[in-house]
């Protein structure tokens, strides 16, 4: 799933392409995700279904877990407490993570950090933007995080000045 | 021995010279008549040339344009058949049969499309969605044998080989081609979970399945975020 809290994941798109025999699902099209609390939105999203948790008695009985999400395209990833922006999204179930890269834009409340790579561990809810390895989780080689984070961060307290950090890792 | 005089000439008659000559055109009107004979004729000739090369061109120009239909040989009037079977195989060489209540012949109808009421479809790529329907899979139908496509009308319920069960007002079955198009709104469940959408396609069999406009999948989830994976 893409959202914390798991659940039914309810998908609109223009276009639906169910290939049975990969167990994959492509929406293309304003493709918009839901799974509780959390969205998912871009041009594409593929859902890769685990075709070993499904039943080979019956090739009918259904697609097993949903293993693995891909989005490409304008990527917006939103919750409640954050939205990630990115050209591509890669939701991985193993390791409940989503690793989004290209033009990342992380904003949280007032706070926003921007760097090639996010990956946001939906286990602890901690996102780290361009971690020493990013990527690495759909099969691709994993690759080191390049350019620099940029954040600006406005403190809770109100009345102090804004705060304009630039380096290397940001959490 | 017989002696040739200037008599054995009488046939062409002699003039008054006791000379030779052909014999003349008895009268002016008979020539006159004869002339027009021949200017008819001639007239006659030059119109049926003319005839022949227009029928050329119009010839050319309509197989340049394109096979002209033959027009459909159609039925007389209505005509209707209990318990009909039509039987056939797609291009992967799978058989079909195509059995109904009844079937229609409709006045008007060309000789290779039936209506059917309840069409049934023995078919290894679709079933009917359950066992209620008795393998009923609409209410109407229409089977065109020539081209061997079954169109489904009102109430379409089938349940395709891949697992996908549908629910839609239309569905064209083209059994040359193993292919199923539905251009009507449809609802249905797949191997992923519940599925709508403006239209569909369902391709390969099954294996590959297609929505088209407004579509919402409804995917279920057994897993929960603090438990690990389920059996």
């Amino acid at each position: 799933q893409i959202g914390r809290q798991g659940g039914p994941m309810d998908i609109t798109s223009d276009r639906l392409e169910v290939i049975d025999a990969e167990s994959r699902a492509i929406f293309s099209g304003n493709v918009d995700a839901a799974q509780g609390d959390t969205r998912l939105r871009a041009d594409e999203i593929q859902v890769f279904f685990d075709q070993n948790s499904r039943s080979a008695a019956s090739a009918a009985s259904g697609f097993g877990e949903v293993q693995r999400v891909i989005a490409t395209g304008e990527v917006f990833y939103v919750t409640p407490e954050e939205v990630a922006r990115g050209d591509r999204a890669v939701y991985q179930i193993a390791t409940e993570t989503i690793t989004m890269t290209g033009n990342v834009v992380l904003t949280r409340g007032e706070n926003v950090i921007t760097g090639s790579c996010l990956v946001a561990d939906l286990a602890t809810g901690r996102s780290q933007v361009n971690p020493p390895q990013c990527g690495g989780s759909d099969g691709e080689p994993a690759t080191t995080s390049a350019g620099r984070v940029r954040a600006v961060l406005f403190p809770s307290s109100s009345g102090e000045e804004e705060n304009e950090s630039d380096g290397d890792t940001g959490e | 021995m017989t002696t040739t005089t200037a008599d054995g000439y009488g046939a062409f008659g002699t003039s008054h010279h006791g000379g030779w000559e052909p014999k003349r055109a008895t009268t002016l009107a008979q020539a006159r008549r004869r002339t027009a004979f021949v200017r008819t004729l001639r007239f006659a000739l030059m119109a049926a040339v003319g005839a022949i090369a227009g029928l050329v061109v119009v010839q050319i120009a309509l197989s340049m344009m394109g096979e002209v239909e033959p027009d459909a040989i159609t039925v007389g009037e209505d005509a209707r058949m209990i318990n009909p079977r039509f039987t056939g195989r797609d291009d992967g060489g799978s058989p079909f049969t195509v059995t109904a209540d009844a079937a229609i012949r409709r006045q008007g109808d060309a000789l290779n499309l039936t209506e059917l009421e309840n069409p049934r479809l023995d078919y290894v790529a679709i079933e009917a969605l359950d066992a209620a329907a008795d393998g009923v899979l609409a209410e109407r139908g229409y089977y065109d044998s020539e081209n061997r496509v079954l169109d489904l009308e009102t109430d379409v319920r089938f349940r395709t080989q891949s697992g996908y069960e549908f629910i839609s007002e239309a569905a064209r079955i083209l059994l040359s081609e193993d292919r199923v198009v539905g251009e009507s709104e449809v609802e249905g469940t797949g191997p992923m979970g519940d599925i709508r959408a403006d239209s569909y396609e369902i391709l390969d069999g099954g294996d590959r399945v297609v929505f088209t406009g407004n579509v919402v999948a409804h995917i279920e989830s057994r897993r929960t975020p603090d438990q690990g994976d389920q059996p």
